[in-house]
């Protein structure tokens, strides 16, 4: 029996996402990420299915279902495309999650209500970048806040109407809730690798007041609902990279049984056969440490440990796989009319999303040396 | 307006390497995924938008082993009230007509005013289950449609036939419609709907509902097999303007031009 075991709904969830996935999403999937144009209409789509809101609260208007089921769909998406994947991850692990988990009552009928119909939620945090003065000017005012400067990759930030800020330095370290139509706000979008249609931005602030009511929790120090953020994070993007590695396999079996070379299928050479098992090896077990870790978040057991491991391993994994399958097409694998140069792109930025495989090695070591 | 629709679990092969298994008379399905057969989710679709017009019930009934289940409740979660199950693995060899015989004799016992049923299987292609149905349970019925108009105890339907040819039939209910691909555009389960669906009862049928003795088999596979090749493709190789020509000569050898 395998250690892996999806309830009644969890199954119907995977073979209706599946659909929706291969049906609705293939057919734009490359375009969208040639174009870097954000699916709009597909991602309609999946707020109208309820994935966007997946573990909102039904009293918000969310469906209230479990991190495992979330992690399901994502991987669904993310065979397809890594950066619808990404955008539904981020709805729910980056802006749902801290404010079902940190905000008050006040905060959650009004954010998450507005995220479970339909609005899109930003992400920013960069907690280690040091604030310089003439660049960041952070003021008590009557406990609100003047702030100036920029942040890189706002996830979801092309779409958003609200974002997640961190604003952090020796005094002050807390989570604030922003509107985008601030005038103190101006975007401008990254030139990235991969994840191109997941409407990632830039963004500057100019002296944006942050005020003491839009803050997520006064009480709780920012670095604590950061860490939680992302243990919870740590696994729907595995999700992301595990659905981003079965994509380089299945890419890469599928040429190796079409390509010849010296009058032979290339899957029958051993090498291609070696590269192959590998990449499998790797996906079985990243997919037991990703449904492992979700499951005991599930259980309410200590899932942080499991979440890291299982990053830092699907971050890993996804990036050699796509590495692999790109050295099994050949030069074919290196030129955009095939799918997996972008599952490259795409696998290495999932790698360092938020939070580089090192920053998680030192939350895993420091559990080893506990 | 009650509507019964019958639905089929198949295996998706339209992008699948399909190989035969050892007995010769089935393919190998292990590593294949199955799904609600392609026509029978635009039947159970209509059924759904006559009921959203109508009101009443939706029944999906199907004949088969326990994994069709979820089928049935994905049927449940885009808008089917009720499910039933027959157990495929009480009545061992089944054909099309075997299967039309089982469906009538549960069927029967529902009260309904519509039957719907996919126009085509994808695995056998038979075409026979919905029309021997219709003929078992002594209703009128049209294939392929296309476009169902109701009122209370009529149907005005169009039918797709070969050429881009329509037929253009006013039908008496309770009718049986076999529901060509394109009616209309199936929808997606909500997590929500799921939510629901997975939680409802499936009524499951077997032998002792249904006596097996009374049931006919009237075809049986001898086997199933690969083509042989009958023609050999030719690659031209060379530059564009030599290959033109090679193609050139062909066409003038075969007395194309």
């Amino acid at each position: 029996m395998s250690l892996i075991k999806f309830n009644n709904e969890q199954k119907l969830i995977q073979g209706e996402i599946r659909k929706f996935a291969t049906t609705e999403l293939e057919p734009v999937a490359d375009d969208i990420d040639k174009k870097g144009v954000f699916p709009k209409d597909i991602i309609n789509n999946l707020f109208e299915l309820g994935f966007m809101s997946l573990i909102i609260p039904e009293k918000y208007g969310g469906v209230d279902m479990d991190l495992t089921s979330l992690c399901i769909a994502v991987e669904e998406l993310s065979k397809i495309s890594a950066s619808v994947g990404t955008i539904v991850a981020v709805n729910n692990c980056f802006a749902a999650y801290p404010l079902m988990k940190f905000g008050n009552e006040n905060i959650k009928e009004l954010y998450l209500t507005k995220l479970a119909d339909g609005e899109i939620v930003g992400f920013i945090c960069e907690p280690e970048i040091d604030l310089l003065p003439e660049q960041n000017v952070l003021n008590d005012q009557n406990n609100s806040f003047v702030f100036s400067g920029e942040r890189d990759f706002v996830l979801n930030g092309e779409t958003a109407s609200f974002f997640i800020l961190q604003i952090s330095n020796q005094e002050v370290n807390k989570f604030y809730i922003i509107n985008k139509d601030s005038k103190e706000l101006s975007f401008t979008i990254p030139k990235m690798l991969g994840l191109n249609a997941a409407g990632i931005k830039s963004v500057k602030f100019n002296e944006l007041l942050l005020r003491k009511e839009s803050c997520l929790n006064s009480e709780v120090p920012g670095g604590k609902i950061l860490q939680e953020v992302r243990d919870f994070s740590n696994i729907c993007l595995s999700s992301i990279s595990l659905g981003l590695a079965q994509a380089s396999l299945d890419a890469a079996t599928k040429y190796s049984k079409e390509r010849k070379q010296f009058s032979r299928l290339i899957c029958e050479f051993e090498m291609i056969q070696e590269m192959l098992s590998d990449i499998k090896i790797k996906i079985e077990t990243a997919r037991l440490l990703v449904y492992d870790a979700a499951s005991k978040f599930d259980n309410n057991q200590n899932y942080s440990l499991s979440a890291a491991i299982a990053r830092v391993y699907c971050g890993n994994m996804a990036v050699s796989s796509a590495l692999n399958a790109i050295q099994i097409y050949g030069g074919y694998g290196y030129i955009k009319d095939y799918p997996v140069e972008r599952y490259f792109r795409d696998s290495k930025v999932l790698q360092l999303l938020e939070a580089s495989p090192r920053t998680i090695k030192i939350d895993i070591a420091r559990e080893v040396l506990r | 307006m009650d509507i019964i629709v019958c639905i089929k679990r198949v295996p998706q092969t339209a992008e699948a390497e399909v190989t035969i298994d050892s007995s010769g008379k089935d393919i190998e399905k292990d590593r294949l995924s199955f799904d609600i057969n392609e026509s029978d989710s635009y039947a159970l679709e209509e059924a759904v938008i006559l009921k959203e017009k109508f009101g009443g019930t939706i029944t999906v009934i199907s004949v088969g082993y326990q994994d069709t289940e979820d089928t049935l409740r994905i049927a449940l979660a885009k808008g089917a009230d009720n499910a039933i199950r027959v157990k495929a693995e009480d009545f061992e060899h089944i054909d099309g007509y075997k299967t039309s015989q089982i469906l009538k004799s549960v069927i029967e016992k529902e009260s309904y005013d519509l039957i719907f049923a996919g126009c085509i299987a994808t695995d056998d292609a038979y075409s026979q289950v919905g029309v021997t149905l219709a003929e078992l349970l002594n209703i009128p019925h049209a294939s392929l449609v296309i476009n169902i108009d109701t009122s209370e105890n009529r149907a005005d339907v169009n039918r797709e036939l070969e050429e881009g040819l329509m037929g253009h039939l006013d039908i008496s209910l309770p009718a049986l419609f076999t529901i060509q691909t394109g009616i209309n555009e199936p929808r997606y389960a909500s997590l929500i709907a799921i939510r629901r669906a997975a939680k409802k009862e499936i009524k499951v049928i077997g032998q002792e509902e249904i006596n097996k003795d009374n049931l006919l088999l009237n075809t049986e596979i001898e086997e199933l097999f690969i083509p042989p090749k009958t023609k050999e493709v030719e690659i031209l190789t060379g530059s564009p303007a030599e290959s033109a020509s090679k193609l050139a000569e062909i066409f003038k050898e075969k007395g194309l031009i």
